[in-house]
């Protein structure tokens, strides 16, 4: 729900506002533009204009309060990190930075990229679509949608169609530094982030729908109150299967953690409700802004739904984290090897960004701390202790 | 056909005015006013009808240029810099008049995911890094005599730590606490935007 403009504007001249809220508000500045030719002052005005600001302008040293010659570390370094990356703040006052000195080029964030397997074992590179109709099989279009995902569209199909495979299976899988979006066929929204691979059914029929994730997703399950080709009324279920678990849901909002270099699983509901169920038998029922962690054992603790959904809103969020799972994370997205002495896994930083900065950025963060250094050679990042 | 006069870049010359301005050079200044002022000028007119209120916006951003000269950095163009500026007087003076219906309601028709869709522009960002610094500088002339010393010290002159104690005839231990606070209370003052590491 966004605000109303007088609170924002309150909230940017204190220098509070999210980057979303700073985007819409660039947004509106600039709509209002739009509407308006503006004026070019004659020469008259500008000779007046600039009197009197000779006028005013005190020749000698100005009398200001000088924050110094140069900006101050300090300064620099919390304004470095304000997702701006210094290739834009064009300030000549950065402190220096190893890292970047050395390295020839910078590592872009994830993009959109995926592989599609067929039912028949067939790959089409995800990376590749042009604004076309993907396929069109089993009753099924699939169709890129606007913000880059593909979309499954399920055509309605006379009963018994002796040519449609009702049980056909498709698998998108992201690579490190990749990511992707698709929209199921019964209009089910699901985020993959990197390293990640969602096997799903290519129709929905009307008693189960089930898909098979490894890596990580946020999923936004609509209910469905009956197949849509046949005329029943009831509630479908929607499943989602891990390694050793399953998630039931209705109609929800969640995110699975599922990496194999985890110890744990993490399934974090933001909305609605869903069941955890482990292949031990333990199960448990979620509520709105609690996480199930699963490994030997299973457990619900409340979540910081900030944390856990960042990476969907695209944005890095480490709230005091470790620097292995900062570490872990930033491979992932940016497809690099990572190594750091095992003594400092545990340093913890803080911090947000978003994701869609290169990696250079986000390094530059994280040394700022003063805790640790980081050199980049190809695709290996070193991490050593200052 | 090119003669063999060299062609010179925008920011290249715009490099030469700024170091030229910074070192005090009235014409300097001259030039980047006339340069850039028409520019200005329109941006600020396609959003403030006030011919008055737009005359004073533009002479209290080439006054703000001239004044704090010394302690702005540029590299390269300078026109950026100078729509940053213009950003945040233009949404200042929103704030704090009354905005036009006309103007809200544009607000309020704007769809909210429409933000997802683009990055941040470099003007807006300029303005944004601008408006942080202001509040920064707030926060400097807010600290106690003492921490103003020692961030001095520190940041403007480059001391460092032990030479620092020596000269304010106390402990290195004392200095690094005070450094300490000073940089808590410059991320209190900008905690809640979005980009903070500590």
């Amino acid at each position: 729900m966004k605000k109303d403009i007088q609170t924002l504007l309150n909230k940017y001249k204190e220098g509070k506002c999210s980057e979303q809220e700073l985007r819409l508000l660039e947004a509106w500045f600039f709509k209002i533009a739009d509407e308006s030719q503006g004026e070019e002052p004659d020469s008259e005005q500008i000779r007046k204009i600039f009197n009197r600001i000779a006028h005013k302008a005190s020749p000698s040293k100005p009398k200001v309060f000088k924050i110094g010659k140069r900006y101050a570390t300090i300064a620099a370094s919390i304004l470095v990190v304000i997702g701006i990356g210094f290739s834009l703040l064009k300030t000549g006052h950065i402190p220096s930075l190893p890292w970047s000195e050395t390295a020839n080029y910078d590592i872009a964030a994830a993009t959109d990229k995926a592989i599609l397997t067929l039912q028949n074992g067939k790959k089409i590179a995800l990376d590749s679509l042009s604004g076309h109709t993907v396929f069109s099989k089993y009753g099924v279009e699939i169709l890129p949608g606007k913000n880059g995902e593909i979309i499954y569209r399920q055509l309605p199909i006379a009963h018994h169609h002796p040519s449609i495979d009702v049980s056909a299976y498709h698998t998108i899988e992201t690579p490190r530094g990749g990511k992707y979006q698709v929209q199921l066929a019964d209009g089910s929204k699901v985020w993959l982030n990197a390293g990640s691979s969602l096997t799903f059914p290519v129709r929905f029929d009307a008693t189960e729908r089930k898909v098979r994730l490894s890596g990580e997703a946020f999923f936004v399950v609509n209910k469905l109150i009956h197949g849509p080709d046949t005329e029943r009324m009831q509630n479908v279920s929607f499943l989602v299967e891990t390694d050793g678990q399953t998630v039931e849901v209705l109609g929800t909002e969640f995110n699975i953690k599922n990496y194999t270099d985890d110890l744990h699983q993490y399934t974090t509901l933001v909305e609605g409700s869903v069941k955890v169920k482990l292949s031990s038998g333990k199960e448990i029922i979620l509520r709105p802004g609690e996480q199930a962690q699963s490994g030997e054992h299973l457990e619900a603790v409340h979540a910081d739904l900030e944390r856990e959904i960042a990476w969907k809103n695209g944005d890095f969020v480490f709230k005091r984290e470790t620097l292995e799972e900062i570490c872990k994370q930033i491979s992932r997205w940016y497809n690099i090897d990572i190594t750091y002495p095992e003594d400092i896994k545990s340093v913890r930083f803080s911090g947000m960004i978003r994701r869609s900065q290169p990696l250079s950025v986000i390094i530059n963060m994280i040394e700022s701390a003063g805790k640790v250094k980081a050199t980049l050679k190809e695709r290996r990042l070193t991490i050593t202790k200052t | 056909m090119l003669l063999n006069s060299e062609i010179m870049k925008t920011s290249d010359i715009d490099e030469q005015l700024w170091h030229a301005l910074q070192l005090g050079d009235w014409k300097a200044f001259e030039t980047i006013y006339n340069r850039y002022i028409k520019l200005l000028y329109k941006e600020i007119s396609k959003r403030i009808d006030d011919k008055a209120v737009v005359e004073d916006l533009i002479q209290d951003i080439f006054l703000s240029l001239w004044n704090k000269r010394e302690a702005i950095q540029i590299q390269g163009d300078i026109y950026p810099y100078l729509y940053g500026m213009a950003i945040n007087r233009v949404l200042n003076y929103y704030r704090s008049t009354r905005l036009q219906p006309k103007f809200v309601e544009l607000w309020d028709d704007l769809p909210e995911h429409m933000a997802d869709l683009t990055e941040l522009s470099l003007a807006f960002r300029q303005a944004h890094t601008q408006e942080l610094e202001s509040l920064l500088e707030v926060a400097i002339k807010s600290l106690p005599n003492r921490m103003r010393q020692v961030y001095k010290l520190r940041y403007e002159k480059e001391l460092s730590v032990p030479q620092i104690a020596k000269q304010l005839s106390t402990s290195p231990n004392t200095v690094h606490n005070q450094l300490k606070t000073i940089r808590k209370r410059f991320l209190k003052t900008i905690r809640q935007s979005s980009y903070i590491f500590f």
